[in-house]
């Protein structure tokens, strides 16, 4: 019984406590404060710009986009092109096959003396 | 009005406010320059049609909750960065709050309030610190939090009935361990 009167009492005080509550102060040279801040950011503002647009769903999607379009692009036409060296070997196998027939078929109707 | 004018007439409003919400002195501090930042920035949209006072409260509220929300993200990050062996994070230890325009004797209890109020949600926080600390009427509060005059009564009823049940579990608890 006691207890409880004592808290009571001490929720009482608790919330009488601020009645007479003062406005806290703030520190010194506020304004100069505020004008340096924003001083501070106009002199970051253009990266921050930049980096907040690149940041942004609707610039950043679209671009990751794009930039698997031109990889996917890429890997297709490099693998149904064939490449230079690839050609020149095919056609320098083929004239070898050319001339070892031709050696072949004079050598075979030329066999007497 | 003079920007800097208007700084002389408001700035201890701002940051009084601000320190209510947030209780922390250099976070006040902090929200205060912020404040003055963006109404320096868009006084141009002011249409004058609610008084200077309610802008700048409407103003302070909004970046002091927005501050508490960093905070707590940060903190609830730093949770999930000690989990996985992050070494660097700073540990959170609740800090008492003295509110500078409090009355020395007054000292101890007014803390325990300012934690009991720390723990009320924020539309009960900020009609109690509109209206007990701030000394703004039903009418202004109502005004301010964009609410009607019987909503604003029923918050602070409930804030009240919330504190007394806070302050009631702390101090039987304090007075039980004895």
């Amino acid at each position: 019984m006691n207890s409880k009167k004592n808290v009571d009492q001490l929720i009482e005080e608790a919330f009488n406590s601020i009645n007479n509550i003062e406005r806290a102060n703030v520190k010194p040279f506020l304004l100069s404060r505020v004008n340096n801040r924003m001083l501070s950011e106009r002199k970051n503002s253009w990266w921050e710009n930049v980096a907040f647009y690149i940041g942004k769903p609707s610039f950043a999607i679209p671009g990751l986009a794009l930039l698997m379009l031109i990889n996917l692009t890429a890997v297709i036409f490099s693998a149904t092109e064939p490449s230079a060296s690839i050609v020149e070997k095919n056609i320098q196998a083929s004239n070898d096959e050319f001339s070892y027939t031709i050696a072949s078929i004079y050598e075979n109707e030329n066999t007497e003396p | 009005m003079e920007f800097t004018t208007l700084m002389d007439l408001y700035q201890n409003m701002v940051y009084n406010t601000a320190l209510g919400i947030v209780q922390n002195e250099e976070d006040a501090d902090d929200i205060t320059q912020e404040v003055f930042e963006q109404v320096y920035i868009s006084i141009g949209s002011f249409k004058g049609e609610s008084k200077l006072s309610t802008w700048l409260y409407k103003i302070t509220i909004s970046k002091s909750l927005d501050h508490l929300k960093k905070k707590k993200r940060k903190k609830r990050f730093g949770v999930v960065q000690s989990l996985f062996g992050g070494s660097d994070v700073e540990k959170y230890s609740p800090v008492e709050f003295n509110h500078p325009g409090v009355q020395l004797e007054q000292k101890e209890r007014a803390g325990e309030l300012f934690a009991a109020l720390n723990q009320l949600p924020d539309k009960q926080k900020i009609a109690f610190i509109l209206h007990k600390v701030e000394g703004q009427s039903y009418q202004e509060v109502a005004e301010i939090m964009n609410k009607s005059l019987y909503a604003v009564e029923a918050l602070m009823s409930r804030a009240k009935a919330n504190l007394k049940t806070l302050l009631h579990n702390y101090y039987y608890k304090n007075l039980s361990d004895q």
